[in-house]
């Protein structure tokens, strides 16, 4: 009796799905859109050829030297050529341009005749991603720059390059960007916010799930369904759902490590158990925040906000050890914070078994939350459910 | 006129008697307004933990480390000379990089040879890595210019003495527009335009799937009459508009300066923005209210929708470098080039004249959502 209870529980949830277009939107289409805008928003990840500017106070061999040589890093590209700061400081405000770099007047002048010398390299900030990459890129061609003037006069002595280098940087530093050695955006955010925008959707498609069968013009036809059960009638609602968004998860694994080719060192079935894991975590989570106060139009809100504070607790861009303590300890609430840690082993690392066991084990204690739940619901519903049986008895 | 008045007075009532929008009004924009400055509020990521694997543990990697523990980017957590020990810590995330100094270090700059120092540097967050990054050059640099004399003694080559008084050419940065370099000023600004829009889309929104569940709207009075969709919609725009101006005024005028965010903006200025950016953010969900089935549905698409109108914003990725498809939904969706111009102007200090284009867009948007929404009304009361 209990099985079939719980079978007809999902016959009917299955039957919810398949009615309304609506759902199919939430919980097929939405999703699907969400992996195509994050494997495509960043075109091929990489920031270059960002337009950058200069200002030629100069006007010199050698500052247009310093012009070639910037446009040969790939991550910019000399767009715009001033004259004065202000007409690049107004280039800059428009947005026409990302940074500038000044050459001040009788720059050739004093750099042959040997006498202190400044570029100055002004940079957008307020973007702080491309700042820094415009920073960066404009830095490796400036280095080269840099040492002119000792070329010139260690070429007159004699000395060659190597020992040049080795004089003008003893110690030189090599970058060794571990996990995603091309700095690609999409390796890095595509993954981790493909996740952000689908914990919200799992997050509102349950709430709205149990929302409109909570509703007491549908209470009782769910629990009919499930035999007077909220065991039945939570596990029986959750399972299609589950089931729904794992294959979607599993696609999009497929999308984002086969097609895609981002990095994944361990293999494609471990990243779906642990996709799954975290699938069954927001789903317990939704109907837990639901099931303490079970009224659809003022929770939503609540669980969206959940949802959308995901997007900073996950620890992807900013991490969340730099926010206050508080904050910290709060963002161990999120399934995504558990999730994210997971698969960034799973990712990128081998030999990681030892580390995804906390990850994992506090993603499969999110599933208490159905007991609560369910003991939530019993209690909340207690009256309601009585009042059915004394009609019920009458009749 | 008389019926205009009216329908707003109807929205208004509407408004105040509904509870989940006054939710969203006032603790949603209160709450997230509050919430997402306090959780940036630190700004800046100083101090990450980093190790340092010294083989050559001589006077000079120990100057080298010392300069890199001064620096705020980074903490010197653990100095080791065991690679895998530094890799472990790594794995297990008690550091964010670590560096590698040779044990030739020392010989190598006696003998006028370089040395190369290597950083394993997590990309897992792109501002561990470029805090490590940072920090290790910058303290390079510093001791590279300590180091150049005996570079010069050590070759024998006293003849280049005068190049330690630096002849080489000093480069000087400034980042514009972030002085504090912090993630909090770079992201809290348009994050703040984005709410605004993104609320203000839930409440009309929830509002639309409230007429559209009961059959009957806010000022069903009108239905029937001429001009009937021309008047709701221009009702229901000032009823919204005149709401958010308010908020408007609390998150780009008063949450600024109370977390020290960037605030060169001229209030008038932002003000004129902030028009055609609020008339078209209400129209454009008038324009899509069909959509709205019932009251609770909105959340879906408007909240599900916050990340990716982050990214078309183009603040946290380059407009110029994303395709063509997505670039078109820049120009489409307000909240995109309002939040642009809003950095122009607030953190920026630019004028009203560095934000035409976005101006020109919204104003374009405004009009083209307007007929849209009035065409909306005019098809949802026929069919009725």
């Amino acid at each position: 009796m209990k099985k079939n209870a719980l079978i007809s529980v999902i016959k009917r949830e299955c039957r919810t799905l398949w009615s309304r277009p609506l759902y199919l939107f939430t919980t097929i289409l939405f999703p699907l859109f969400a992996l195509l805008f994050m494997t495509t928003i960043f075109g091929n990840g990489m920031i270059d050829s960002i337009p950058v500017g200069i200002v030629d106070e100069d006007n010199s061999a050698v500052s247009r030297e310093i012009a070639t040589t910037c446009s040969a890093v790939s991550e910019i590209k000399v767009t715009e050529r001033f004259s004065n700061t202000a007409e690049a400081r107004d280039a800059l405000l428009s947005k026409k341009i990302y940074a500038y770099l000044i050459i001040p007047n009788d720059f050739q002048k004093d750099m042959l005749a040997n006498r202190d010398v400044s570029l100055t390299l002004c940079y957008h900030f307020a973007f702080l991603s491309v700042g820094s990459e415009v920073m960066q890129g404009f830095l490796k061609a400036l280095r080269i720059i840099a040492v002119a003037p000792l070329q010139q006069t260690t070429d007159f002595l004699g000395i060659d390059d190597t020992t040049l280098e080795a004089i003008a940087s003893p110690i030189s530093i090599v970058a060794h960007p571990l996990y995603n050695p091309s700095l690609d955006y999409s390796a890095y955010l595509s993954f981790p916010y493909f996740w952000v925008l689908f914990q919200i959707l799992i997050l509102l498609n349950i709430a709205y799930s149990f929302g409109k069968d909570f509703k007491k013009e549908n209470i009782r036809d769910c629990l009919s369904a499930g035999n007077n059960k909220f065991s039945n009638v939570v596990i029986g609602k959750l399972i299609p759902y589950v089931m729904i968004f794992s294959i979607i998860g599993f696609f999009s694994n497929v999308v984002m490590f086969h097609f895609e080719g981002y990095s994944l060192d361990s293999n494609i079935l471990v990243m779906t158990f642990s996709c799954v894991l975290f699938i069954m975590a927001t789903c317990s989570i939704a109907v837990f925040l639901f099931s303490l106060y079970p009224n659809l139009p003022i929770i939503i809100s609540f669980i969206s906000m959940f949802g959308s504070l995901g997007a900073t607790f996950a620890g992807v861009t900013f991490p969340v050890d730099a926010m206050f303590g508080i904050f910290e300890k709060f963002s161990q609430l999120f399934p995504i914070r558990h999730f994210v840690v997971a698969t960034d082993y799973l990712r990128y690392e081998s030999d990681i078994a030892v580390y995804l066991i906390k990850p994992l084990l506090i993603l499969s204690l999110y599933n208490l939350l159905i007991v609560i739940s369910i003991l939530l619901f019993k209690k909340r519903f207690k009256a309601f459910l009585k009042d059915e049986r004394f009609m019920q008895d009458n009749i | 006129m008389k019926d205009l008045c009216r329908i707003i007075y109807e929205e208004f009532r509407a408004i105040g008697s509904n509870i989940p929008i006054l939710i969203v009004l006032i603790l949603g924009n209160i709450g997230y307004g509050f919430l997402y400055n306090l959780l940036y509020d630190t700004n800046v990521y100083r101090e990450a933990p980093i190790a340092v694997v010294d083989m050559s543990q001589s006077d000079i990697s120990r100057h080298l480390t010392d300069y890199i523990d001064a620096t705020q980017q980074v903490k010197i957590v653990a100095k080791t000379q065991n690679f895998q020990e530094a890799e472990k810590m790594l794995i297990e995330k008690d550091v964010i990089g670590f560096l590698y100094i040779p044990s030739e270090l020392k010989t190598n700059i006696l003998q006028g040879r370089q040395s190369e120092c290597v950083i394993y540097g997590s990309t897992l967050s792109f501002l561990d890595y470029l805090n490590i990054s940072e920090a290790v050059n910058f303290a390079c640099l510093q001791i590279n210019s300590e180091l150049l004399p005996d570079m010069i003694k050590s070759l024998n080559m006293i003849d280049v003495l005068f190049l330690v008084n630096g002849k080489a050419v000093n480069i000087v940065t400034e980042a514009l527009y972030n002085s504090s370099e912090g993630y909090g000023t770079y992201l809290i600004p348009p994050v703040m335009v984005i709410i605004i829009f993104q609320t203000l889309m839930i409440c009309v929104a929830m509002m639309s799937g409230h007429e559209n569940e009961s059959g009957r709207l806010n000022s069903q009075f009108i239905v029937g009459q001429r001009h009937a969709a021309f008047k709701i919609v221009t009702g229901k725009a000032f009823c919204y508009v005149t709401i958010y101006l308010i908020f408007a005024v609390f998150f780009l005028g008063f949450l600024p300066p109370l977390f020290k965010l960037p605030h060169l903006g001229n209030f008038f200025e932002i003000l004129v923005l902030m028009v055609p950016y609020l008339f078209a953010s209400v129209f454009f969900c008038l324009m899509l209210s069909p959509l709205f089935t019932d009251s609770d549905m909105p959340l879906f698409l408007i909240v599900f929708m916050s990340v990716p109108l982050v990214f078309l914003t183009g603040i946290s990725y380059p407009l110029e470098l994303m395709p063509l498809y997505w670039k078109v939904f820049h120009y489409i969706i307000p909240t995109a080039p309002a939040t642009l111009a809003f950095v122009k102007l607030d953190c920026m200090g630019g004028d009203l004249s560095n934000a035409r284009p976005e101006m020109i867009n919204l104003w374009i948007q405004c009009l083209v959502y307007y007929v849209a929404a009035m065409l909306t009304y005019k098809f949802k009361m026929l069919r009725r």
